[in-house]
């Protein structure tokens, strides 16, 4: 889901650029005051980056014969927001692309901003609007790290599509193309993925400890579910 | 807890390896040869990676060593929170246990 190294031309890979490193350098300064207000939040923060870690890992093998890797980004969307999330991504994208030749130093932009940034903001945005609805916990949290998914590839295929626009048809016709190209293989993961993130947070709301403030009352309301 | 967590990074990469040596060609190819159809053929990359792994049991072993420190930092936080609910539930266990002080 990485555009290759060299493979965005001027001046979309520099654009890319613009956009992400503002959102990073505010994601870096959210986690300073994170942690300057709470220590044990380092915690959580070092947790949420190792699932991205763990799970953009796996390439998984697919129908078309293709490959394909989650993202992870849902989890560190709903506890930490998207700017933050960006801060997590750039590390695995770097590590990627300086030892897998995995992804690219001049798509990094490009590629922080699809899988850090533009994907994690749909994941909180469904999150936060997921949540006031009476869907549930549980479905909110699936449906948030699966939407975060699928939209980090929709933005790819954007992008190349921007980069790449078709003779006839335009970017439209070739952004058909490359989602033809991802989603089949993005939707089973993106399933997945969802179900993962909410093994997890359902773990966490149980330990309830070091939660995010804007998270509290949902472990309050597990604690009291058990009680009862 | 020390048991689970090795089990988990262990885990990680033993899935990771298979699916590495199992997985053919990525989508990531896919979308190269489709801006190659796109642009039939007039396109060509302006910049080269600085390092690839030059055989394919090292990217084997590095996507390998990714999923190995994700899962073991994700085991360890996961044990440190745990950790730390214990030391809340004990510490409100011990305040609990006195007796109220009335007046």
């Amino acid at each position: 889901m990485h555009i290759a190294e060299g493979f965005l031309p001027g001046p979309w890979w520099y654009l890319w650029f613009l956009f992400t490193i503002p959102v990073v350098a505010y994601g870096l300064a959210r986690i300073r005051r994170t942690i300057e207000e709470d220590p044990s939040k380092k915690t959580l923060l070092a947790m949420a980056g190792a699932f991205i870690f763990v799970l953009s890992s796996l390439k998984l093998p697919s129908v078309a014969g293709s490959s394909s890797h989650p993202t992870g980004t849902g989890l560190s969307a709903i506890l930490f927001g998207p700017s933050v999330t960006s801060v997590l991504s750039i590390i695995v994208l770097i590590y990627q692309a300086l030892l897998l030749a995995h992804g690219g130093l001049t798509t990094l932009g490009a590629n922080t901003a699809s899988m850090g940034i533009i994907g994690p903001l749909v994941g909180w945005l469904t999150w936060k609007a997921a949540e006031k609805t009476p869907l549930g916990t549980d479905l909110s949290v699936f449906l948030a790290a699966a939407a975060a998914d699928l939209s980090t590839y929709m933005v790819t295929s954007l992008q190349l599509a921007l980069a790449f626009p078709a003779k006839t048809g335009g970017v439209l016709a070739s952004f058909k193309a490359f989602m033809a190209v991802f989603a089949l293989t993005q939707v089973p993961l993106a399933l997945a993925e969802g179900l993962l993130t909410l093994y997890v947070m359902r773990t966490l709301f149980k330990l309830g400890t070091g939660l995010p403030e804007h998270l509290k009352h949902l472990q309050r309301s597990a604690a009291a579910g058990e009680a009862l | 807890m020390k048991k689970e967590t090795a089990l988990l990074v262990l885990g990680a990469i033993a899935l990771s390896a298979f699916l590495s040596l199992t997985a053919k060609t990525g989508t990531d190819d896919r979308a190269v040869n489709l801006i190659g159809d796109i642009t039939e053929g007039g396109y060509t990359p302006w910049a080269e990676h600085i390092w690839a792994p030059p055989e394919s049991w090292m990217e084997t072993l590095l996507f390998s060593l990714q999923a190995a420190i994700g899962a073991f930092v994700f085991g360890y936080t996961l044990h440190q929170i745990k950790g730390h609910d214990k030391r809340e539930d004990n510490r409100r266990k011990g305040c609990c246990n006195e007796p109220p002080s009335n007046p």
